[in-house]
């Protein structure tokens, strides 16, 4: 028996959330737009839409550098919007949030000015087989670098890591462990306390790739006591080009700069340059200001929504497409974790993913079709391409519903 | 069914698509070529055999949507029709040109299977997809001249 989708129960705060997203009123191909492409990027909400119209408006200055108003106004934003970012994440203090362009430069970050003094040539760092590029080819690069040895843990037909391979893979020789919370690919909700654990018995370092968990639930770093966490900002509502990395103070203090730049330094003179104490000290240049202002106003937009709403609610949403996708004939889901959120990777028939995802857009139907940038996680599973529907608080079941209209008109299309 | 859609996908598109030609690996090719459309993970890698400028034989594996697989079936009956190399580069890069060029109509003639590969050019993303065997057959002679 199929759930109806009148059995979703749709939490208050997020009854009329739609309407909060412009975007989502429109029709794309004379139809309404379903966008299902969220763990690729996520919509703006008004709120963050205003607060950059009204940095550029009324705000805009460079930051950290004037004694005027302006100036002044812009670094005050700014810099609260890092507080929002560290309470967001429960954070023990401002100064552990780094402003960064996203995941990815967080991610290389952490390999150039934490990783890299401590590693040797058989040296080893640890990821796990459902990564995302961005958390593979950072350290292949320092690896290429260092002599350093790439290890990866192996994930099971489910789509979830082996977590006794992964921990028997942890030895002396392990210096810098790194793994995603949420697969982008196909939506594992990965058991990162224990896989926390593991690594903290040996006292091995840590990094969180949290780009496709912190917009679903709740994630608390210094519950979690991993060293470091890395986000984007555009899959959590806001602009693209701004993202962050959490460190510990007792890590960033220890590190060398990033990129060298204005803003980074306490003095600079040919003889010797000083840097900034963190974050300063990682953000050189003039950074995406109203970028940063806006991720601001996103986490404030979903933390008035709710974490808990925002998961109660996009669990029910996952479960019934899940379950609606599994019911199409010839249709197979990559993986069954026992817990997912965000994503659903699929398969139909021998169709294409990319032919899929043309007939789809003809209906206004936006998904992902390709890789994920997860190309080792797609021959995991024996295939180069796979079809994702990914979700946020704002889709419906009547979205599923159009989804799965819309693989029944790529059926009839290719059978 | 949407027009843009049935204009994508015409029939002898399909037909191409479901039976196509040449898809084999050739042993010992004299020419070869591997390429990838990274925006979708299209996989095409491309086999010909060569002796003074005529192509004696061709074949291509493919991991790729249905528009790039008829698209390297019509290039591998064309091979077999006309095995003539320089008048294949003609071929390959004046379709790849109609192909990428904004707004200009198929200069084949409908009867010609090439002109089923235009569809694509209402969909943006997909006119890779078409000229990709191609750019692999150019590629091929190009790496092994």
């Amino acid at each position: 028996m199929k759930a109806p989708s009148s059995s979703i129960t749709i939490p208050d705060s997020l009854k009329y959330v739609r309407n909060d997203f412009p975007i989502l009123n429109q029709t794309v191909q004379g139809k309404p737009l379903v966008y299902l492409d969220n763990a690729a990027s996520t919509q703006k909400p008004q709120v963050v839409i205003d607060t950059l119209n009204r940095y550029y408006s009324e705000q805009n200055a460079n930051i950290h550098r004037g004694v005027h108003y302006l100036s002044t106004e812009a670094t005050g934003a700014y810099e609260a919007a890092r507080g929002k970012i560290a309470r967001y994440l429960n954070a023990d203090s401002d100064s552990e949030i780094v402003f960064t362009r996203g995941a990815t430069e967080s991610v290389n970050l952490v390999a150039h000015s934490f990783v890299e003094p401590l590693i040797s040539a058989g040296d080893e760092i640890l990821i796990t087989h459902m990564e995302h590029h961005a958390n593979i080819v950072p350290w292949q690069l320092l690896c290429e670098r260092t002599g350093a040895v790439l290890k990866v843990a192996p994930v099971s037909v489910a789509g979830e890591v082996d977590l006794e391979a992964f921990t028997a893979l942890i030895n002396d020789r392990t210096r810098f462990v790194s793994f995603v919370h949420v697969s982008n690919a196909i939506g594992t909700v990965n058991p990162i306390d224990t896989m926390l654990a593991a690594a903290r018995e040996r006292g091995i370092p840590t990094l969180i790739d949290a780009a496709q968990s912190i917009q679903h639930m709740p994630v608390d770093v210094q519950a979690l006591d991993c060293d470091f966490l890395v986000f984007s900002g555009h899959k959590i509502f806001a602009p693209t080009g701004i993202g962050a990395l959490y460190g510990k103070a007792e890590r960033l203090s220890t590190m060398r700069p990033y990129q060298g730049g204005g803003d980074m330094i306490s003095h600079v003179s040919f003889e010797g340059t000083t840097y900034k104490e963190a974050p300063a000290r990682f953000e050189a240049g003039t950074p995406h200001i109203a970028g940063g202002i806006g991720l601001g106003a996103a986490i404030d937009y979903v933390s008035s929504l709710g974490l808990e709403a925002i998961d109660a609610y996009e669990r029910q949403l996952i479960e019934y497409a899940e379950e609606k996708l599994s019911a199409i004939e010839g249709l197979t889901i990559l993986g069954k974790p026992a817990k997912r959120a965000g994503a659903l990777s699929f398969a139909m028939d021998d169709i294409h993913p990319h032919d899929i995802g043309t007939i789809l857009d003809t209906d206004g139907i936006a998904i992902r079709a390709g890789h994920h940038c997860c190309e080792p996680l797609m021959r995991r599973f024996g295939t180069v391409a796979t079809a994702r529907a990914s979700f946020s608080f704002y889709n419906t079941a009547e979205e599923v519903d159009a989804l799965v209209k819309g693989l029944g008109k790529v059926k009839m299309l290719f059978s | 069914m949407d027009d843009k859609l049935q204009d994508l996908y015409k029939a002898a598109l399909m037909r191409h698509s479901r039976n196509p030609q040449g898809l084999r690996k050739l042993e010992h090719p004299s020419h070869e070529h591997f390429i990838t459309n990274p925006l979708c993970g299209d996989e095409i890698h491309l086999y010909l055999k060569i002796s003074d400028s005529k192509i004696e034989s061709a074949g291509f594996e493919s991991q790729c949507c249905s528009i790039c697989q008829a698209s390297a079936s019509i290039l591998m009956e064309r091979l077999q029709n006309v095995p003539d190399t320089d008048s294949t580069i003609s071929a390959a890069s004046e379709l790849i040109g109609a192909l990428r060029e904004t707004g200009s109509p198929s200069p084949y003639d409908s009867s010609d299977d090439r002109s089923a590969l235009f569809g694509v050019k209402s969909f943006a993303s997909r006119i890779r997809c078409a000229t990709l065997p191609w750019e692999a057959f150019l590629a091929a002679l190009e790496k092994n001249q």
